[in-house]
């Protein structure tokens, strides 16, 4: 007879053997604390390669000499005068703009009407509503979206940034804080994206990397370490001394942005610490040397060429002798205005350097002004900081007295020539 | 299925009863003091040919002018240092990237070596790890099989797909013979289900006792340590370790399709007991977990695909045919032989074949593999050649035949006769014979640079130079203390990717090179003439430059004032003394003479 009401029939009994239970608990316990210990490794490295978060203002690193004997307020204010940034024009070239904007600084307003004002000029940049419209139609945008965020195009003409992280140096240096919004072609980005493109692409052995290592400095909040995609790992003390291998003269504006950039980076280290203290005294000695080069070099009236530290002269890119003694003798004053007194050369240095070069600027032509523009907006910047001023706050016009027409007629050379090769800086 | 075939090694011995004449037995008998398990027969004295030649060829090999040196110099730095190197103590551009030394162990060797006996004891290790490293293969194949042709014949098919590494002497010879060892734990194991399979039961079980396992699990164990000590490519051994695992559980869910199954097999948690244990050893390195974090990232590395070895298999390279030829054999083995083919097996030649299809040097750890998994396929056609030959009729009555079957002591004493000549004849006896150490042409390979890192001992550079990354190792080793090589072979992955490219555009002479040397603020350039054509035209006509060495090689230019102060001083010096020296009469012996390998150029002239 069958079952009316069939019970299910129960399940066997799970018996393992204790052998295979010993086993499962020795693979359990090895596998578990194997991949346990695999998992913390590797949060640990991960840890390890966070990338340290910068501030959000840029330091502004103010200038700390004034030496009325080097230049006089006459003539800083004339000198100031003739380099005001006179570009509202169309096609307005981008390393004039962003030259203009950190010499001049966001402070600066002019009378004249040529001028762009500071905050005019960092917009120029920042706003493509308004580069678009200074700019003949067709012309590309400057800002372009990258993998890490936002890049301006750079050395693809004159709508484009004359060096690699130049106009991101040049927003940092007048203190454009990393939030601040930047209106692409494509919608609204901040600075912070153009940083970060500038950071996480950032390669020790770029072949432009002053502005970048300028900028990272004036950001940063600490000496932290951090690792580059090229698996490098970066510090402070690694990129001082990448700007201190290369010989002299090397680099752009025959090597003195580099030494503005250490000068710089010693002057934020006295308050942040970024340097380990053997970085610093080496920086130190570096830059001391480097004065020594400069200083017996510079020739009688006072200005420096471009192989400044002896070498044999090559091929220069610029063709006009003016444009590369005032190129090489007012970068050097730049930096050295912000370099520790100690490296500072003897101060007949550089009394002969500043008259030198008030002297120069004053004769130069309007046309040579627009066309030396990029080196004269450092010469211009060097002579302020002498008297412990930015730009914008030692330009003070006495109405009536700097009028463009009369300034023009008294130091206008009208035959001067056209340099042949228009220089990019 | 498996044919039961008699065990052709099962042949007469000594203690049997042969045929004698009359004569014969009244001759004095020796009596032998050695057991019956030294009775060889003419195949082993044959093995201890082959064996004795090859370690003489191993022997004969000059040492290669790549990353050897590198390794013997991270070596030294070590011993000396009495620590591991946190970056690249040669290039100093490299600074910043970590260097996770996984081959320390090796390099410490190396290292310890040549401090001991110098470069030529080099020589000796490599010979000996070499021969160890297949002998060990041939063992493990022998044991699995019992066949002693098979296994050889298996032996040189692994060493056929490996023929263009195994000439290298690196650290990644002893992760071979490391490996080598890993088949002899497979062979163990395989011989007992190969057992089984014979019997009839090829879904059997094996017999593995416990003792077994633990043995298996220390040999596993001590041999990965040292495998994850000496080089960084242990993991190779834990993957193929993980595909016996997985192929046993493929295999018993086709076999049973029981959860139950599974659990309860032995040999399953045997394998994965062994990849338990080669993960252990993995991290028992002076990094720990790190050292197998980075042993996983490394071939991410942007670098290594300018490489060679690194690039991707190609069927017209030699790695190409030895590939199709393997892919071939496997074809026609797998159609015919009725010997079954587990999971595994598919796996690991699957993953392997993959692996070397993207790196070509994966290679090296495909071949052995490769003949392992043929295995018991070449032993199955061994017995039915073997069988065929035995049934030959006119083989039955032919006496040199029956006597060539014989196993003797005389043949044991063959083999430790033909092994000690060749040790004989070796360099490696050198140390214990007496002898003369090989000339440097010989010990080095003839694209060493030794004229170079003379010159610059004699000159030593102040400034970075710039080098073929191939010849970086030895400058490093060779040339003057802390000299700034560009680049070595050994810092290819520690490279940052652009300072790499820079490299690559010098050595190219691309366009705008010359300004990649400022940047690295270059003031020496050796160059290597043959391989560097381009450079070698180009960098003679450097303004500024001074050209200040050659020979059959390279090419030195350079514009160090350090160096040409020495360089000038050196060639004052040699003309004064020319002047002081009477003028040779002219023979036909002097006219004879070879000039001097190198010849520092006039620099003047070269300006």
């Amino acid at each position: 007879m069958s079952d009316p009401n069939p019970q299910p029939a129960s399940a066997p009994a799970l018996k393992l053997p204790v052998w295979v239970i010993l086993c499962l608990v020795v693979h359990v316990a090895i596998l578990g604390t194997g991949g346990a210990w695999a998992a913390f490794s590797y949060q640990q490295l991960e840890a390890s390669r966070q990338t340290p978060v910068p501030n959000n203002e840029p330091r502004v690193v103010a200038p700390q000499y004034d030496r009325p004997q080097l230049v006089s307020d006459s003539d800083l204010q004339q000198v100031l005068h003739k380099l005001r940034p006179r570009l509202r024009k169309p096609n307005p070239q981008v390393n004039h703009l962003d030259h203009a904007l950190r010499f001049w600084g966001l402070e600066a307003k002019f009378e004249d009407p040529e001028c762009y004002s500071g905050v005019e000029l960092r917009d120029m940049l920042v706003d493509y509503r308004q580069f678009s419209q200074a700019w003949q139609k067709g012309t590309k945008p400057l800002w372009v979206s990258a993998s890490h965020g936002l890049r301006a195009r750079t050395q693809a003409g004159l709508a484009t940034s004359s060096h690699v992280d130049h106009t991101l140096a040049c927003l940092s240096e007048v203190g454009t804080p990393l939030d601040f919004p930047i209106i692409t072609a494509n919608g609204e980005r901040t600075l912070g994206d153009l940083y970060r493109q500038a950071f996480y692409s950032f390669s020790l052995n770029q072949t432009e990397y002053e502005w970048s290592t300028l900028s990272f400095a004036l950001f940063a909040a600490n000496d932290r370490a951090w690792n580059t995609t090229e698996g490098q790992r970066i510090n402070f003390d690694l990129l001082v001394e990448r700007l201190m291998r290369q010989a002299p003269t090397q680099g752009v504006c025959a090597g003195n942005h580099r030494l503005h950039t250490l000068a710089i980076v010693l002057r934020i280290n006295d308050d942040t610490k970024l340097l380990s203290d053997e970085m610093r005294d080496r920086v130190v000695e570096y830059l001391k040397g480097i004065t020594a080069q400069l200083v017996a070099n510079q020739q009688a009236d006072g200005f420096w060429e471009l192989n400044w530290d002896g070498s044999v002269a090559e091929e220069p890119e610029i063709r006009s002798a003016v444009a590369r003694r005032i190129l090489a003798t007012g970068h050097a004053l730049e930096w050295w205005a912000f370099a520790p007194e100690s490296v500072l050369p003897p101060e007949e240095t550089l009394s002969k350097a500043t008259t030198w070069l008030v002297k120069t600027i004053q004769e130069l032509s309007d046309r040579e002004v627009e066309t030396y523009y990029t080196f004269l907006s450092h010469a211009g910047r060097s002579l302020a900081l002498w008297r412990g001023k930015f730009p914008a706050q030692a330009y003070k016009p006495e109405p009536g007295v700097l009028q463009p027409q009369q300034l023009e007629t008294a130091i206008v050379a009208p035959q001067a020539p056209a340099p042949a090769v228009a220089p990019q800086q | 299925m498996a044919t039961e075939i008699e065990n052709p090694t099962s042949l007469p011995t000594a203690a049997e009863p042969q045929a004698t004449t009359p004569e014969a037995d009244q001759r004095p008998r020796l009596e032998s003091v050695l057991g019956p398990q030294w009775e060889f027969g003419w195949q082993n004295v044959a093995v201890a040919v082959w064996f004795g030649l090859f370690f003489m060829y191993l022997s004969y090999q000059s040492l290669f002018h790549t990353d050897l040196w590198g390794h013997v110099a991270y070596g030294k730095w070590m011993l000396e240092h009495s620590a591991l190197p946190a970056e690249d103590p040669f290039v100093q551009y490299c600074q910043g990237v970590p260097a996770i030394c996984s081959a320390w162990l090796g390099q410490v060797l190396f290292g310890l070596v040549e401090r001991a006996g110098g470069a030529e004891a080099i020589s000796h290790l490599f010979a000996v790890t070499v021969l160890l490293t297949y002998m060990t293969l041939a063992g493990a194949f022998y044991w699995r099989t019992r066949q002693l042709g098979t296994a050889m014949l298996a032996m040189w098919i692994g060493f056929f797909l490996v023929w263009s590494r195994h000439g290298t002497v690196r650290t990644e010879m002893f992760a071979t013979l490391s490996y080598a060892v890993l088949f002899l734990v497979f062979a163990i194991v395989d011989r007992r289900r190969d057992l089984v399979a014979d019997q009839g039961q090829p879904h059997a079980e094996p017999h593995l006792g416990w003792g077994l396992i633990a043995s298996l699990g220390a040999i596993v164990l001590l041999n990965g340590i040292f495998w994850g000590n000496v080089h960084g490519s242990c993991l190779v051994g834990v993957l193929v370790l993980g595909t016996r695992v997985v192929g046993r559980v493929i295999d018993l869910a086709f076999q049973k399709r029981d959860a139950m199954s599974m659990l309860l097999d032995r040999e399953a948690h045997l394998w994965l007991f062994l990849t338990e244990m080669a993960c252990v050893a993995a991290v028992i390195n002076p990094y720990g977990m790190n050292g197998v974090l980075n042993a996983l990232e490394f071939g991410k590395n942007l670098n290594l695909p300018d490489v060679l070895e690194w690039k991707s298999l190609l069927l017209t390279d030699l790695e190409g045919m030895q590939m199709l030829a393997s892919w071939l054999l496997m074809g026609v083995l797998f159609r015919f032989s009725p010997r079954r083919i587990r999971a595994w097996e598919m796996l690991v030649l699957a993953g392997l074949s993959w692996a070397t299809i993207k790196n070509v040097r994966m290679i090296g750890w495909y071949g052995f593999v490769f003949a392992y998994v043929l295995l018991p396929h070449l032993a199955w056609v061994g017995r039915r050649v073997w069988n065929w030959v035995l049934a030959n009729p006119l083989l039955q009555d032919d006496l040199t035949w029956k006597k060539l079957q014989q196993r003797s002591h005389m043949h044991f004493i063959g083999c430790i006769f033909v092994g000690w000549v060749a040790f004989a004849l070796s360099h490696a006896a050198n140390p214990l014979l007496g002898g003369v150490s090989r000339k440097p042409e010989q010990l080095y390979s003839k694209e060493t640079p030794r004229g170079v890192s003379e010159f610059l001992r004699k000159h030593p550079p102040s400034k970075p130079i710039f080098n073929p990354q191939w010849w970086g190792d030895w400058l490093a080793w060779d040339g003057p203390q802390g000299l700034p090589v560009f680049m070595t072979t050994n810092a290819v992955h520690l490279a940052p990717h652009r300072y790499w490219q820079d490299y690559l555009g010098i050595a190219r002479a691309q366009a705008n090179w010359q300004n990649q040397l400022k940047k690295y603020n270059v003031e020496t350039m050796i160059v290597h003439k043959t391989d560097m054509p381009q450079l070698d035209v180009q960098v003679r006509n450097l303004a500024g430059w001074t050209f200040v060495y050659e020979d059959k090689l390279a090419v030195i230019m350079s514009k160090d004032p350090v160096l040409l102060e020495s360089f000038r001083a050196a060639q004052a010096q040699a003309a004064a003394e020319a002047k002081l020296k009477p003028a040779p009469a002219v023979t036909a012996e002097t006219t004879e003479t070879a000039p001097p390998e190198a010849e520092p150029a006039d620099a003047e002239a070269a300006e």
